[in-house]
């Protein structure tokens, strides 16, 4: 993963709980060495799975409650660091930036060739909800992506209702569909 | 057979296209370039919406496009100010120029200002990753420049604190040289008095040094000379008893001169002796006790006064000496003339102690005596008196000793009056 998922959870922890918190952090995912990431630089899956168990260990939460925070997380950072004007770009509403998910992250998989970023593909879409289908190359994010859709809700001021409806782990990767209502 | 091109598939795939004809008139457009340039209408010149910018030529004409098929366009839009680049495409079937091309701009801030978002844009579309590539080295050298900022602003921190540091050190070092000037100016002060105690040191060691050559010398040539006299062939001669009377005199003599030197030698070297509570009327009793011999001998008649004072705390053997020699000194200076009148008076005089002696004996030239004279060692006034001179001396020292001061007034013929001064 690139270096700044790994800083959205440096800035995650040291602004929800304090910079020790965050040192105790790396310390448990033996990274007690490591000053900072670089945002393009990719490092390996691995690190961010450690930070996260880190962080389950040290907050006392489960993983699944770590990565839905993250992603939640995730739209406020990338908004904020510098990110905002390709996310207005991406649509100014729930349901269209639903849609664009996909050309998103593509556009963002094309200049960084390491991301592999996941697919997303919107079916039965009605004024109030959809099905929300994502593939990953990368198991266990799962709940990333609940955390995800529901930081976009509170995004653009829209109360929504996500539930995994079909989930599926294989070596092609992690396959789910989530309800998505608003 | 060439074949019309559909509107329906130009609108998909070049949202930002405009088609134009011969005339260069507008003829019609994508739904994004509708967004960019408002209020078209067919008929209209482009160039009451747009100006070229690229590929650079003399003017434009359809005959200058035609020739130019290969070359890149780009117009700018007068209304949004956003440049098109792309191509244009000459159908011969429709008899009509399309512009196929797409927004070049190098912020995403732009689009958003027209209102454009990535729905505007066909999926082929290479300019949004070209404006995300762009937007992610910007993020890149922002966060780097964020950091050098905080690191610089660290370092102005440091050096700050390090400045305060110094400028207390300075301060410091200020004060401290300022206590230094005050101590070399107290040290200067304390030298001076010191030298100048030593000078008057040097001078009473002068003196003594005088006396011991010539005070003790002069006995003993006394002495040498009568033996010189001594009848050593008669020794029965009553020549020689009446020598030995006046040997045995000058050894008297001699060894009275050296019990006053040691006398003056030791309040010298003894400052701190034990001092006691003195009462002055009796003191003064003992003292004209021991003087009773004199005092019958010249019918003197002497008083004492206390006025406001009983006792002194301070070295009783110095008190009796002080007034012993200046009541012995009063009678034998006395008057042929009158009967001697001797007063003594003890008064306290702004905190201090004044012992007064007052005589009515044959008085001091004042005029042509200096105080040297009569307060220095063996110095006598009176060369017709016995005496060897060493009495005021001894006073004075030891009135010094005290810390007080003895002054004198006097009139020829009509008495001498000694003011000693004591602190209480």
């Amino acid at each position: 993963m690139y270096g700044l998922v790994n800083q959205a959870i440096e800035d995650m922890i040291t602004h929800q709980f304090s910079v020790a918190k965050w040192e105790e952090i790396k310390k448990t995912a033996c990274l007690g060495d490591m000053a900072g990431f670089e945002n393009m630089q990719s490092y390996p899956d691995n690190l961010t799975y450690d930070l996260i168990g880190a962080v389950s260990k040290t907050l006392d939460i489960t993983t699944e409650q770590v990565l839905e925070a993250f992603g939640e997380y995730w739209v406020l950072y990338t908004a904020e660091k510098g990110y905002g004007d390709m996310l207005k770009m991406a649509g100014d509403s729930l349901p269209i930036f639903m849609n664009n998910l996909d050309t998103l992250h593509s556009i963002v998989g094309s200049m960084m060739p390491n991301l592999r970023p996941p697919s997303f593909q919107c079916t039965e879409i009605t004024n109030h909800s959809l099905k929300l289908h994502y593939h990953s190359k990368r198991i266990g994010l799962t709940n990333m992506v609940i955390g995800l859709i529901k930081g976009l809700g509170k995004r653009f001021g829209t109360v929504c209702e996500v539930s995994l409806i079909e989930s599926k782990k294989s070596e092609q990767g992690q396959e789910d569909v989530f309800f998505v209502k608003w | 057979m060439q074949q019309p091109i559909p509107k329906e598939f130009l609108l998909q795939v070049f949202p930002f296209y405009f088609a134009f004809d011969e005339r260069l008139s507008f003829v019609h457009g994508g739904h994004s370039f509708s967004k960019l340039v408002e209020n078209v209408s067919i008929g209209t010149s482009i160039f009451d919406f747009l100006e070229l910018q690229r590929p650079q030529i003399p003017a434009i004409s359809i005959h200058n496009i035609i020739e130019n098929q290969r070359s890149i366009f780009v117009f700018r839009l007068l209304s949004s100010k956003i440049d098109l680049k792309g191509q244009i495409v000459y159908s011969e079937v429709d008899n009509l120029f399309f512009f196929l091309g797409s927004p070049a701009v190098k912020e995403a801030n732009e689009l958003i200002k027209n209102r454009l978002t990535l729905n505007d844009f066909a999926l082929h579309d290479n300019t949004m990753e070209f404006l995300f590539i762009l937007q992610a080295y910007q993020n890149q050298l922002n966060m780097r420049l964020a950091d050098k900022n905080k690191e610089l602003e660290y370092k102005q921190h440091e050096i700050e604190a390090q400045n305060e540091e110094l400028k207390q050190q300075r301060e410091e070092i200020l004060s401290i040289n300022e206590r230094l000037e005050e101590l070399v100016v107290k040290r200067t002060e304390e030298l001076h008095k010191t030298i100048d105690n030593l000078y008057v040191q040097n001078q009473n060691l002068e003196q003594f040094s005088y006396i011991v050559s010539h005070n003790i010398r002069s006995p003993i040539a006394r002495i040498m000379g009568l033996l010189q006299l001594f009848d050593y062939q008669n020794i029965n001669n009553s020549f020689n008893i009446q020598v030995l009377q006046y040997i045995d005199e000058c050894a008297n003599n001699l060894n009275n001169i050296i019990a006053d030197l040691s006398e003056i030698i030791s309040i010298r070297k003894n400052l701190e002796k034990n001092k006691e509570y003195v009462a002055l009327q009796a003191n003064a009793e003992s003292i004209l006790e021991s003087l009773k011999s004199e005092i019958i001998q010249t019918n003197a008649k002497i008083t004492i006064e206390s006025k406001g004072i009983d006792t002194i705390f301070s070295i009783k053997a110095y008190l009796q000496s002080i007034l012993y020699n200046l009541v012995s000194n009063a009678l034998k200076y006395k008057s042929s003339l009158r009967t001697p009148q001797i007063t003594i008076v003890f008064q306290q005089v702004k905190g201090n102690l004044e012992i007064i002696v007052r005589d009515n004996g044959i008085g001091i030239d004042l005029e042509n005596i200096s105080e040297y004279q009569i307060f220095g060692l063996y110095k006598r006034v009176h060369n017709h008196v016995e005496g060897k001179g060493l009495g005021l001396y001894l006073v004075k020292t030891q009135v010094e000793a005290l810390n007080g001061k003895i002054e004198l007034t006097s009139t020829l013929g009509e008495g001498t009056t000694f003011t000693v001064t004591l602190p209480i």
